[in-house]
């Protein structure tokens, strides 16, 4: 079985280095590393070269704005019978190849694999973010796992059947999360899917508050356009009942959370001081699952962060559903150094 | 997508449901509880699992089966929110605790000011301070001079 890895670029020099260094490091290479760079104005396109023929690289001029014409673009040139799909920002666990591998091996009905995905410490933000991603993916993923129906394979730690690919996703680039899309599209031809644990790659996540809300958007943009573009994909019950309790009872905890404080607000700070303990218990949690003491002292700030996701989740809802107003622009936060990441 | 109530109450049972399946899928197997294990599969997944995973094909009845579980548990939702606002609202609201602010200013305003007229120099000052039943201060302040050269009377 060959195994190719598919890295789209933009302006990542201060993260693509160690990104390509943690694919050369896996414990069963890769048989090609194809990274397309697209119409980077920084040192990319140097570190890229400094790579020699180790890498691929498919250089494209102008930058195209969207991630999902450079994985177009990229697509072309792959070899392998499966293809990791990771971000320029990310670094791959070193056993991640070789479990994804052994994924596809014990299971040849398989379409593709979603991997965890680990937040870089930075600051009180992407603190909260490990937890929100700990929360996510030890218990909502693996519920959805024993469903079979992942919501989404992680446009960071994604690996598809490279055929299966070409044959059944076309890149529509009409929505803003293209990984969401491919997965409701594998979902939409009852595909299997499956949900790796230990496959794990680290990513970086938004450190400024204007680049976590602009990221929000788009994710909660995204998820609207591809309800609403795939929404056949409830005919199958248990993705009805996952994508209800994420959807509706998301709809009704954001509305809550605003007009409660109007409607009683002793009621309201009950309501908060009971989520304030609950966020408490995540902090605990993910920081023994992490072994990192950090998350458990930035927890209460995870409240925050729920604020400004319903709201954020509240104003896509009327921007993409009720007023139609379909935004296609994408937004790409800045980056910190992977080296000062730990 | 939000740590809330009711998700995270779906999700932990379905991970219960799905640990307890495999349990007894393997103590079924260890112990050769041949029969038994067919039988627990037969309900939990024919009941609960393979009507929500149902794929292409599957038969209608247990689609509609699995919808009606779907609206039921959403049913509870909507209901469980209604009421818990419906309790909010009634149970000292925010109108209710503004009017109650209004009234009881209005009646403790009331008192001071009929406590206020009762004095015969009532056009010339202002109730500053009212203590315990018995011991009324009143500061009774002349209008035209500075609040320092006020007089203290004592009821």
């Amino acid at each position: 079985m060959k195994i190719s890895i598919l890295i789209p670029c933009h302006n990542e020099e201060k993260s693509i280095e160690k990104c390509v260094e943690s694919c050369l490091a896996q414990t069963r290479k890769p048989d090609q590393i194809l990274v397309v760079n697209d119409g980077s104005t920084d040192n990319t396109a140097k570190i890229l070269e400094s790579f020699g023929d180790k890498i691929e690289v498919v250089a494209i001029e102008h930058a195209t704005g969207n991630k999902s014409y450079a994985q177009e673009r990229g697509l072309q040139y792959i070899t392998g019978d499966i293809f990791v799909a990771t971000d320029g920002d990310t670094f791959l666990d070193r056993e991640f190849v070789r479990l994804i591998e052994q994924d596809f091996e014990q299971n040849p009905r398989l379409a593709a694999v979603g991997g965890y995905v680990r937040s870089l410490k930075y600051n009180w933000l992407t603190a909260c973010r490990e937890i929100d991603y700990t929360f996510g993916q030890d218990l909502n993923k693996s519920a959805q796992a024993n469903l079979s129906f992942l919501f989404v394979i992680p446009g960071c730690a994604g690996a598809f059947r490279t055929d299966i690919f070409r044959k059944y996703i076309k890149f529509d680039h009409d929505t803003l999360t293209e990984d969401l899309d491919f997965t409701y599209k594998l979902h939409l031809n009852y595909f299997k899917i499956k949900y790796d644990k230990k496959a794990i790659c680290y990513t970086q996540d938004p450190f400024t508050l204007k680049a976590y809300i602009n990221q929000m958007r788009r994710w909660y943009g995204g998820g609207w356009q591809n309800l609403m573009k795939n929404f056949w994909v409830i005919r199958r019950p248990a993705n009805a009942l996952e994508l209800s309790l994420m959807y509706i009872e998301g709809i009704v905890f954001s509305a809550c959370l605003f007009l409660l404080p109007l409607i009683n607000i002793i009621y309201f700070g009950y309501f908060i001081s009971g989520y304030l303990a609950f966020a408490v218990v995540l902090g605990v949690y993910s920081s023994i699952r992490k072994k990192r003491a950090d998350l458990f002292f930035y927890s209460p700030l995870y409240l925050v962060m729920i604020f400004i996701n319903a709201w954020i989740f509240l104003e896509q809802l009327v921007k993409e559903v009720i007023l139609g107003r379909k935004n296609l622009n994408w937004f790409k936060p800045e980056r910190f150094s992977n080296d000062t990441a730990i | 997508m939000f740590p809330n109530g009711l998700s995270v109450l779906t999700h932990i049972a379905i991970l219960l449901l799905g640990l307890s399946k495999g349990l007894v899928e393997a103590v079924a197997k260890k112990m050769k509880w041949d029969l038994f294990n067919f039988k627990f599969n037969l309900y939990l997944g024919w009941k609960i699992f393979n009507p929500l995973t149902s794929e292409a094909g599957d038969t209608a009845a247990r689609r509609v089966f699995s919808y009606f579980i779907i609206l039921a548990v959403f049913a509870m939702i909507i209901s469980m929110t209604s009421v818990s606002v419906k309790a909010a609202w009634e149970k000292s609201s925010n109108i209710e605790l503004v009017r109650e602010a209004l009234t009881s200013g209005y009646a403790q305003a009331k008192e001071r000011i009929d406590f206020f007229l009762i004095k015969e120099s009532a056009s010339s000052g202002i109730v500053l301070e009212q203590t315990e039943p018995g011991q009324r201060y009143v500061f009774m302040l002349p209008l035209s001079e500075d609040i320092s050269s006020g007089n203290q009377t004592n009821q």
